[in-house]
């Protein structure tokens, strides 16, 4: 196959894959499907059918073909809904949305709300079961060496985990957040950074622990940046006046460990 | 006549057992685990207990499989479907409230399943997301929509894209939801 002819199929090749990624991206998002404009579609395949030789090329075009033939039954489909008293255009509901404030939210959605009713039950079997899990159980003495070397092992915890155990609540979590961000804010040196270590630095283990969590969500959320300096082993804060969105700023990943240890460390400086 | 009444007495005190006690980690049941339990004639039967549940508030649900209910769904569809209990009047905002539910967690479930049954019940999570942020921060966003997907209210999957969860067609009536949000004076 001469050069030219091994180009112009692989031009070809690409407009094919160019339609049928189309189509599979209106059926996976449930974009409108009338942006596929089939007709035109079909055209453009009947003209590129006597071109294909390969195998490959004629699987490709049947596959497609499949694809644009799913996109006339969502046209339909669509079609069909926008008949029945449900559809509602979305950008009417996106800017009523915007509108409605959260009591208004709340009230609307009491009044289409059935939630589910069910029963938890104890089954003799279950009895049976947990009596027997309670007979072989050793006890707290026999477990205490096994649960010391658990303690120790190094684990991670997100505020997820923390909100669902009540060790801390969203709206503190929140406030304590932007408290801190004014405060970080507050104590900014000339050139607008403050060191990391003693920034978190509290008069105890479990408020730095608790400070550099917060401080680890300011950064991820955009209200402050870190700063290494590999030369001087030191880290900095860098405040934001405002929040930045995701695209505002680049984010990055450092990991700083914090022990018992490390704590009596910064606190002594 | 005495035996048959006996007979469905006897079934309907299953279909309560079956219906509302929970034995799997998702409520509800499945048609072809009632025709099991119940005999062939379990749509009946659901029928029978529908008119005693009425009188409590309460109304036996059907989930077809799909994102729409069919117009006349076959013996197959209704083996498939899913079958839960639901209460029948709306509960108050107070009622809502003590059910452990926040006015905010709320207000973002509503806004989110609302965008999706506009968007015939699926969108870029992106999408969801922005129309969120005007009056979330980021990290409330994230916990929110964790907790909904987990509670089965929405689904996502691995090419970002959210859609409506079981627990959300069960339980949410999405014409009125529309409704109420359109008729709703600003």
């Amino acid at each position: 196959m001469s050069e030219t002819k091994q180009s112009k199929i692989k031009i070809n090749r690409d407009r094919l894959l160019r339609i049928l990624s189309m189509c599979l991206a209106v059926r996976k998002r449930g974009t409108d499907p009338f942006d596929v404009e089939v007709k035109k579609t079909l055209d453009t395949m009947r003209r590129l059918l006597p071109e294909w030789e390969l195998p490959v090329d004629f699987n490709l075009d049947i596959h497609t073909l499949g694809q644009i033939a799913n996109i006339v039954e969502l046209q339909g489909k669509w079609l069909r809904l926008r008949s029945t008293s449900l559809y509602v255009d979305p950008i009417l509901i996106e800017l009523k949305l915007r509108l409605l404030d959260e009591d208004m939210l709340t009230r609307i959605f009491q009044r289409s709300w059935s939630p589910i009713v069910t029963f938890e039950r104890m089954t003799p079997r279950r009895l049976k079961e947990a009596i027997d899990y309670w007979n072989q159980l050793p006890t707290i003495d026999e477990r205490t060496a096994v649960d010391l070397i658990d303690m120790q092992e190094i684990g991670s915890i997100t505020k997820e985990d923390l909100l669902e155990s009540n060790i801390m609540y969203e709206e503190e979590f929140q406030g304590s957040m932007l408290n801190m961000w004014e405060a970080l804010k507050a104590s900014t040196n000339n050139e607008g950074r403050v060191d990391y270590w003693s920034f978190i630095k509290a008069d105890t283990f479990d408020e730095t622990v608790k400070r550099a969590y917060l401080a680890s969500f300011m950064v991820t959320y955009g209200y402050a940046s870190i700063e290494q300096d590999h030369l001087e082993e030191e880290t900095y804060l860098i405040p934001f006046e405002e929040q930045k969105e995701d695209s505002e700023f680049q984010g990055k990943s450092v990991t700083i460990p914090i022990d018992y240890e490390q704590w009596r460390k910064i606190r002594r400086k | 006549m005495s035996e048959i009444s006996s007979e469905y007495s006897k079934k309907l005190k299953k279909a309560v057992k079956t219906l509302f006690y929970q034995r799997h980690r998702m409520p509800g049941v499945k048609g072809w685990e009632l025709r099991r339990s119940l005999g062939k004639d379990y749509l009946t039967i659901l029928e029978l207990l529908n008119v005693q549940l009425e009188d409590l508030g309460l109304t036996v649900k059907i989930v077809f499989e799909g994102s729409e209910n069919p117009d006349n769904p076959s013996a197959e569809a209704f083996e498939s479907a899913r079958y839960y209990v639901t209460i029948t009047e709306p509960m108050s905002v107070t009622e809502l409230k003590m059910s452990g539910w926040r006015v905010d967690n709320v207000a973002a479930l509503t806004v989110a399943v609302a965008y999706l049954i506009s968007k015939q019940g699926k969108a870029p999570r992106k999408d969801v997301e922005k129309l969120l942020k005007q009056k979330f921060p980021q990290w409330k966003l994230d916990y929110n929509l964790a907790r909904f997907i987990r509670q089965g209210y929405l689904v996502d999957d691995d090419e970002g894209v959210l859609y409506m969860g079981w627990r959300s067609r069960a339980e949410i009536d999405k014409k009125s939801l529309l409704d109420l949000i359109l008729t709703k004076e600003v």
